[in-house]
């Protein structure tokens, strides 16, 4: 924005370049992690989950840092922190919205495991990968889906089970799952109560403009309107008018 | 000749980085989605753990090295334009230009490899989303690169100098985006 | 919201006004005035609303008379029938609804109701329109290519979109999602002039509470388009991925998962019932506010009822799957949140009855149409809470209920809202003035007919009549009980429906030879666009003369005054703001 490069003046040049160093040392710090972390193969036990060193290392690197990276860009590269609270808003919005999407999506897509149903289909994908691995190409050699299928021969067999994944496996999942979707049900819920109460101040004005009701309602207008703030939310819901 | 309508300002943002920025909302959605729903398949799917440890990390690096420094190529012709030094914008943006060359260059290679050695589109679910989300990226950075021409052409004469930080901001996004592919595709093994 | 900051140093850029853009038929092709695009994108969409009634004359005609040879048609083979059904879906919903209400009239209205003598980027308000006709022509030749239009619905569901030895369809299907997807991405372009223009291009004085409610509800349907349509996108990359060169991103068979599909269609889905619906409530409520004469009641709620609506809309895509196999869990939640949108939507039917009491109502033809659009749109929102709710839905879902119900929604949105706002703003785009009486004849010969049509589909729909088959004579235990009677009772509504349009076209051509030329303000209305010529010219007003706000738009019978409108671009006599 304007105004923007006299507050700095000539340092500007010297803090972009900071910001460029810090950025490609994050990257060095990002490659180096799951290195490390692939030869890690030490698990501690929390709360009865196992949690694999490694992997957790490799995904801290791997994924904070590029949060972080991705923060250092749009602060200072897109100057997004000086911009008006409407693009940031929107700009969250749309974040949101996409884990918004996850958790609406997940239960069905990621998970292979549901109340009274279970996806076969994918299960037996994960198998057929999996062991394909394991037996390189004796038992599917004359296997024509995968014989010349370079993606299931050529590969080094690696153990990797789904628990490993993510620390908590499926149930980080269903934790996650099951927090937006309470926030979800919290939210509407205030949202509709708002509503509602809306709606009745609306249907309360309608009705008193009926000679019959306004008399009968009179005194309880007097109560309610005595309350603390009732009046003064009336007039904010129906505008200054 | 404008209409009037272009010269307000009601917000206090300017016109065309207000609009910036809803482009780039409705990116982050259709980016966002892609990436959702190849994170909910990878995590479904460990055996695709085997396809991704075929992807060069070194390869991935050097070109996220190669985005990060066009970026800051990027806003330093921001800077330029707002001193007014249009000619030193234009020069910036060209060395912005010449790191999405690289870019693409590199990619070329990459892909070229893979597929050489039988790593097609077609051969599992990671690769499909592999070829699928990072050639929509790449396509958003030929787009990009196409347009910062367009710009840098008209910043060399002290035209239109506004344009600089708004293409800026867009190559900021598409670096953001590569550097969130970069861990999905390369280092997440 | 931000004050509006008031530059007077730009007020008078236009210098040169002898400058009027294209003449003649370039006009048409190159022009960048709103009032133009806004006329392309109205008349596409028109075309394309004959395109899609002509479908549905021709499957309803299969479905009461099944084997026949239809006028102008010919057999109906059961591909033809399902491409038919699949492609009136498509083009009512985003060749007609989106174009005519959201595009039309938002191009049309926004810069004349914000007081502006443009978009703020009127060349990619062009490129959206060429975008948008590309993709019209793209859809339309989907339906020609060999093998035949897309036939899977308009959802598309995968596998029978994304697999060619199911679909029978190997161009028609990726023409199809090729159409679908330019068409977003004009609407995408569009969108974001829409709200730009909206938020930085208000004219002096006019604060974010003074600008008119449609404006308000389309600007709010931009910008749920653009924050929901992002997934389908990406998942219509994957589909045509799916076609052409044979990925399984949705194929179980490779790991892939239909459901995923479903979910990135549905994510988009519903928020698209809102992009469609908010602009025709908008519409409706200056219709009724100005016929009423009276101020709309509770303006500010109005928004927040708006911008809940479009918060909830987001929450509530997944009751469309309750028996595709989505677990059972999220059937409770997305219920829950379904029954729950229903709140903010009662509460705008409310506000409509609120402004109408003690109003001093005119029963003008755009009147009767908005009136009408509360009435019939409150039985589409009714009997949704059957279909939201996911115990019913398992007996509903896929039956002619389902249909009914959105139809009950959708025409009350495309086809009464667009008359409503065609017969409301037509002194203002063409001026001239319609045949009052002709325009009755033709409001009473739609809306008749159209509860004729639908309200006996309820009934085969709580009968247990499969939506999808093209000749119930081969069902026995559908073909029973006079069930077929009803189908011929509806189609034989339909017809009469579809020729009482034959009047509004009359109408049209009468106005435009010889209707009588329309005044500035013919209706008594407060808002920005009636304080110009009909029509207006280039730049919607002299450069001199660019409109300044002092009030809100809905000053209507205002105690004291001699008239009882007061259009928001006059000075006040006293300093103080009247608000």
């Amino acid at each position: 924005m304007a105004g923007h490069s006299e507050d700095r003046g000539g340092l500007l040049g010297n803090h972009y370049v900071r910001i460029y160093v810090l950025l490609l040392a994050l990257l060095v710090v990002s490659i180096a992690g799951p290195l490390v972390g692939e030869r890690l193969d030490t698990e501690i036990s929390i709360f009865g989950y196992s949690i694999g060193l490694g992997i957790t290392l490799t995904l801290i690197t791997a994924f904070g840092i590029a949060i972080w990276k991705a923060s250092l860009v749009v602060k200072h590269f897109m100057h997004l922190s000086i911009e008006r609270p409407i693009a940031k808003i929107f700009l969250a919005a749309s974040v949101l919205l996409l884990a918004l999407f996850w958790g609406g999506v997940a239960p069905d897509v990621q998970l292979h495991d549901g109340r009274m149903w279970e996806n076969l289909a994918a299960k037996e994908a994960v198998v057929r990968g999996i062991v394909d691995d394991h037996y390189a190409d004796e038992e599917h050699a004359a296997d024509d889906d995968h014989a010349d299928d370079p993606a299931h021969v050529s590969l080094v067999p690696t153990h990797k089970s789904t628990d490993n994944l993510l620390p908590g496996g499926y149930n980080l999942a269903h934790a996650g799952f099951w927090t937006v979707l309470i926030l979800v049900a919290v939210g509407t819920n205030a949202v509709a109560i708002m509503l509602s109460i809306g709606v009745l101040i609306l249907v309360f004005e309608t009705l008193s403009h009926i000679p019959i009701v306004r008399r009968l309602l009179a005194p309880l207008v007097g109560i309610a309107m005595r309350l603390p703030g009732v009046g003064r939310i009336r007039a904010r819901l129906l505008g200054a008018g | 000749m404008r209409p009037i309508a272009t010269t307000r300002a009601a917000t206090g943002i300017a016109t065309g980085k207000l609009a910036v920025w809803w482009v780039l909302a409705s990116e982050v959605v259709i980016f966002g989605g892609l990436l959702a729903s190849y994170v909910m398949f990878r995590l479904g799917h460990p055996e695709w753990a085997d396809a991704a440890a075929v992807t060069d990390t070194t390869i991935g690096a050097f070109n996220t090295f190669v985005l990060l420094t066009s970026s800051l190529t990027a806003v330093l012709a921001h800077q330029a334009a707002e001193r007014g030094d249009g000619p030193k914008a234009a020069r910036y943006l060209y060395f912005t230009i010449l790191g999405a060359a690289t870019f693409i260059g590199v990619k070329t290679y990459e892909w070229w490899y893979e597929i050489s050695h039988g790593y097609t589109i077609t051969s599992n679910g990671f690769w499909a989303f592999y070829y699928s989300a990072a050639g929509l990226h790449a396509f958003h950075v030929i787009a990009g690169a196409v347009i910062m021409a367009f710009v840098a052409r008209d910043a060399a004469k002290n035209l239109e100098l506004h344009r600089v930080e708004l293409i800026g901001i867009y190559w900021h996004f598409v670096d953001i985006v590569w550097i969130f592919l970069f861990p999905l595709l390369y280092i997440a093994k | 919201m931000v004050e509006p900051a008031v530059d007077l140093t730009h007020a008078h850029p236009h210098d040169d006004h002898a400058h009027h853009g294209p003449e003649g038929w370039k006009k048409y092709l190159w022009s960048t005035d709103h009032k133009v695009i806004a006329m392309q994108y109205m008349f596409t969409g028109m075309f394309m609303a004959l395109v899609g009634g002509f479908m549905a004359y021709v499957f309803r005609m299969q479905l009461a008379f099944p084997g026949m040879n239809v006028p102008g048609f010919g057999m109906v083979s059961m591909g033809e029938y399902n491409a038919l059904v699949t492609n009136h879906g498509t083009i009512m919903i985003f060749w007609v609804a989106m174009p005519v209400l959201l595009a039309a009239f938002g191009n049309f209205l926004i810069p004349l109701m914000v007081g502006a003598d443009d978009m703020v980027f009127p060349k990619i308000n062009r490129l959206s329109f060429q975008v948008f006709f590309v993709s019209t022509i793209v859809i339309l030749a989907s339906l020609v290519v060999e093998g035949g239009g897309f036939a899977g619905a308009w959802t598309a569901y995968p596998p029978l979109s994304a697999n060619e030895t199911y679909n029978l369809t190997p161009l028609g299907s990726t023409l199809w999602v090729v159409g679908v997807g330019l068409e977003f991405v004009a609407f995408l372009l569009g969108g974001i002039n829409f709200i730009t223009t909206l938020m930085n291009s208000r004219a002096p004085g006019m604060r974010a509470f003074d600008v008119p409610l449609v404006v308000w509800m389309i600007v709010v349907a931009s910008i749920l388009f653009m924050l929901s349509v992002g997934p389908l996108l990406a998942g219509a990359i994957m589909l045509i991925f799916d076609q052409t060169l044979g990925t399984g991103f949705f194929n179980p068979a490779t790991g892939g998962d239909p459901i995923l599909w479903q979910h990135l269609f549905w994510f988009f889905g519903h928020p698209e019932v809102y992009v469609v619906l908010l602009p025709a409530m908008g519409v409706v409520i200056e219709i009724i506010a100005t016929f009423s004469r009276k101020k709309v009641f509770g303006y500010r709620i109005v928004i927040f009822t708006v911008v809940a609506t479009g918060v909830l809309s987001f929450f509530v895509w997944a009751h469309h799957q309750f028996i595709a196999g989505i677990d059972p869990r999220m059937a409770n939640i997305f219920t829950i949140t379904t029954l729950l949108i229903s709140v903010p939507i009662a509460e705008l039917c409310f506000v409509y009855i609120a402004t109408l009491y003690g109003g001093s109502i005119r029963l003008t033809t755009p009147m009767l149409w908005a009136l009408a659009f509360v009435a019939e749109f409150l039985i589409g929102g009714v009997t949704g809470i059957f279909l939201g709710a996911a115990g019913a839905d398992i007996y509903f879902h896929d039956t002619y209920f389902v249909l009914a119900h959105f139809h009950y929604t959708f025409f009350p949105i495309a086809i009464i809202g667009t008359y409503a706002a065609f017969t409301y703003w037509f002194p203002k785009m063409f001026g001239k003035m319609m045949d009052d009486r002709l325009g009755k004849w033709h409001f009473w010969l739609t809306i008749i007919p159209f509860n004729m049509i639908f309200i006996p589909l309820f009934v085969l729909g709580m009968g247990g009549q499969h939506r999808r088959i093209s000749n119930y004579s081969g069902f026995s235990e559908l073909a029973r009980d006079g069930f077929q009677d009803v189908r011929v009772f509806a189609t034989v509504s339909l017809l009469i429906m579809l020729a009482a349009q034959l009047i509004f076209f009359y109408n049209c051509w009468k106005t435009w030879r010889s209707g009588p030329k329309a005044p500035k303000n013919p209706w008594k209305a407060n808002s920005l666009e009636w304080t110009t010529e009909s029509p207006p010219p280039h730049g919607n007003w002299h450069p001199d003369e660019m409109p300044v706000v002092y009030r809100g738009p809905y000053e209507f019978s205002v105690p004291g005054r001699a008239d009882d409108y007061w259009p928001q671009n006059e000075p006040p006599r006293r300093d103080r703001r009247d608000s």
